[in-house]
């Protein structure tokens, strides 16, 4: 279990944080996910072995943010 | 089972897609589609396995208010918006009158039981209009946010817990007189929108079993037959069956001549039959049709967002901790809750919320009355700020019809004589060159042979001719091995390019022209339009690579197309703008799309996008400077020079700054297009 702090652009209010967390939380991997608006970050935790950062960033991507 | 909610509270776009996405998540709902723009939704769901109040809490829980639509057409919603202003304007009234009493009585010293009085006169107006304000802040907290409604709870309870009556009742009253005046504003901008549907008619004439109903729209299927009489609406997309007439679809195409349409061809919901009356089969229904098409998309694009309200809500989020942080500071350092409950009330960020959406709404609306559909607000954020402008020739400074611009018969035969051969051999051609030769009455050709890329041949009154087209772009007509003659066949410049152009410069763009031709004659077209940018010789699949090109020297590319062969390219530049050619559009692609097949309104959109961001900035620019001067104001910073702010004139200016921004918005509404 590994942890992660990405830094998002483009969420607008704390619905965008919402639907970051739901996307992840749907995710093969991620065990939990806290995206913060205010603060433009989301903490995550999750399982290296089934996915990677860069996986991780990509479904982010897919949900309609940039993260790094 | 499907429901159609009305749902308040969303800020943007993610507020209606997390509705979206929990929703679906719900065990027994099949769909569900949530529109910011509108503020409404449409769920499908299994009755069995969930009931509609489910849908509603559910919704509810994210911290929304939903309720099952009265109405879902959109007539009856402005009625709804109307009632709801009426009823906004009922409430101040209401608490006006309650409100006026407590002054004096807070002015007179000896009146008796003057407490009580004022407790009386206050608990209504903080309890029953103020209700609205403590659903909103409690909505508001159940997701871990603050709001203005927020704001105005906490300021005006604390005022009528501290026993200042005439406080919380004014300040509900003036927090209530801003609603009331910004609802208006909106409504009014909201509008155009509102034009575009009153533009079809809702029900039509519909043949069934021999007899002629009068049917609403929505229980219209594919195949059913309509009857148009003259001068009529055509309600509904379809195909005509019989009879014939001349159309107007400017509101489709922007073309003001009508159109002559006769059995087998198609017409289109939203514009007007001219003298003759016909019946036409039913092809697109519903949501299918282009005008409902051309609806959501400006629908869409009036509730999207411009990325420069990024900086708005991210100072918005910070705001409300930060103000109630200033607030207690105050109260701390002057022991004046007057002071500290101003500085709540006069910070609320509505007007910064209000700035984006509000001038998004009336430009993107204001757009789509003159036949420009901006596509939201990203689009027009990037149409503002270009600084090269590319133009596809064929279709978009030209007409993309050619035509014969010069004759020169060289075997004796007459102009005449070798345009009628010509035109004959043509008439049996599909090349996108024949139409050129069009004449009214074609000799019969016999032995008739395409040779691809070689020309044409045929048998006429036993005489062999060939079309061929010669190195030097022009058309040769031979008989046999004898040339007879010579066409120089072009696609002529439509009427208004060259001003556009013009206009374009003096915008200060640099302007390119995109075409296939060979080098010399782009050069020619260039020099006549004004253009030296000349991007010659550029195959359908260079053209991309030809955007990026000016994107790696650091240009922000317009590229502008019939959006049709050139949407690869429209892609990839910053911004696509797709030219409509009649109502077979393609409104689907592009960033921005010309319902007239004009480039005046090229002109038009860059100018109006550049008018709606100005706006924006003003808007926000207002919205800040007020918190910034009126924070200091309120908090007591300058009591010393006599410069203070009760709290319910606090709560009008905060008021009034909202209705300040909307009717800056609403402005727009008077942009003049270039070609009137």
């Amino acid at each position: 279990m590994k942890k992660i702090l990405l830094t998002i652009s483009g969420m607008h209010c704390t619905s965008c944080s919402m639907n970051i967390d739901l996307d992840l939380e749907e995710t093969k991997g991620i065990i939990s996910s806290k995206t913060n608006y205010a603060k433009s970050v989301s903490d995550i935790t999750y399982d290296p072995k089934l996915i990677s950062p860069e996986k991780i960033i990509q479904v982010i991507q897919n949900t309609g943010y940039t993260a790094k | 089972m499907r429901i159609k909610l009305d749902i308040s509270g969303m800020h943007c776009a993610s507020c209606a897609l997390l509705i979206q996405k929990k929703l679906t998540r719900l065990e027994g709902v099949k769909t569900a589609v949530i529109n910011f723009a509108t503020q409404t939704g449409v769920v499908d769901y299994d009755q069995d396995l969930i009931k509609n109040q489910d849908i509603i809490t559910g919704i509810e829980k994210l911290g929304y208010k939903a309720k099952s639509a009265s109405t879902e057409n959109f007539q009856d919603r402005e009625l709804e918006s109307q009632k709801e202003i009426k009823h906004l304007f009922r409430q101040f009234l209401f608490s006006i009158s309650l409100s006026i009493p407590l002054i004096f009585l807070m002015m007179s010293t000896d009146f008796p039981y003057k407490m009580p009085i004022s407790f009386f006169l206050a608990l209504p107006v903080q309890f029953i209009i103020g209700y609205g304000f403590f659903q909103g802040a409690w909505s508001a907290l159940r997701v871990g946010s603050a709001n203005m409604d927020s704001l105005v709870t906490i300021g005006t309870l604390t005022a009528f817990l501290f026993g200042y009556f005439e406080v919380s009742a004014f300040l509900i009253t003036f927090v209530l007189l801003g609603k009331y005046l910004e609802k208006k504003a909106l409504f009014q901008a909201s509008q155009s929108l509102s034009e575009l549907h009153n533009l079809s008619p809702k029900t039509a004439r519909v043949k069934r079993f021999d007899n002629i109903l009068n049917i609403p729209l929505s229980e219209i299927s594919i195949g059913d037959i309509v009857l148009v009489r003259p001068g009529e609406a055509i309600p509904i997309d379809g195909r005509i069956k019989e009879g014939e007439s001349s159309v107007n679809q400017a509101l489709l195409t922007g073309e003001s001549l009508p159109v002559d349409k006769k059995s087998g061809d198609e017409v289109f919901g939203g514009t007007i039959n001219g003298n003759g009356s016909f019946e036409f089969i039913v092809e697109k229904i519903g949501s299918d049709t282009v005008l409902s098409k051309i609806i959501k998309l400006v629908e869409d694009a009036t509730g999207s967002r411009a990325p420069i309200q990024d900086l708005a809500d991210r100072i918005s989020a910070y705001f409300v901790p930060a103000v109630l942080t200033i607030a207690v500071i105050t109260f701390l350092f002057t022991h004046s809750l007057f002071f500290a409950i101003s500085v709540i009330v006069i910070a609320c960020p509505c007007a910064l919320g209000l700035a984006t959406p509000t001038a998004l709404m009336v430009g993107i609306g204001r757009g789509a009355s003159l036949g420009i559909l901006i596509k939201g607000g990203e689009a027009l954020e990037k149409s503002s700020q270009i600084t090269s402008v590319v133009l596809d020739k064929t279709g978009t400074v030209t007409t993309g019809k050619p035509e014969i611009t010069d004759v020169v018969p060289t075997s004796g035969f007459s102009r005449e004589q070798i345009l009628k051969i010509a035109g004959s051999l043509e008439s049996l051609s599909e090349h996108p060159l024949a139409s050129a030769f069009h004449i009214d009455k074609p000799l019969p050709v016999k032995n008739f042979v395409a040779h691809s890329g070689h020309g044409i041949s045929g048998t006429i009154s036993g005489k062999k001719y060939s079309l061929t087209s010669t190195k030097t772009a022009r058309i040769a007509l031979y008989q046999g091995n004898t040339q007879l003659g010579l066409f120089a066949v072009a696609d002529s410049i439509k009427p208004t390019s060259k001003q556009a152009i013009g206009l374009l410069h003096k915008m200060h763009l640099k302007v390119y022209l995109l075409s296939g031709d060979n080098r010399q004659t782009a050069q020619n077209i260039g020099q006549s339009l004004g253009i030296t940018n000349i991007l010659a010789e550029v195959l359908p699949e260079g053209k991309s690579a030809e955007i990026k090109k000016l994107q790696t020297q650091g240009e922000k590319v317009m590229m502008v197309g019939d959006g049709i062969n050139d949407a690869p390219a429209l892609a990839v530049a910053d911004i696509g703008v797709a030219m409509g050619s009649g109502t077979g559009v393609a409104i689907e692609t592009g960033n921005i799309v010309l319902l007239k097949n004009d480039l005046l309104d090229l002109v038009t959109a860059i100018r109006l996008s550049k008018a709606t961001f100005n706006k924006i900035k003003q808007n926000l620019f207002f919205a800040m400077i007020y918190n910034i001067l009126g924070i200091p104001i309120a908090a007591g910073l300058f009591s010393s020079y006599g410069l203070t702010l009760r709290p319910e004139l606090a709560g009008l200016a905060m008021a009034l700054s909202s209705v300040s921004v909307v009717t800056n918005s609403l402005l727009l509404k008077g942009f003049k297009p270039n070609n009137i």
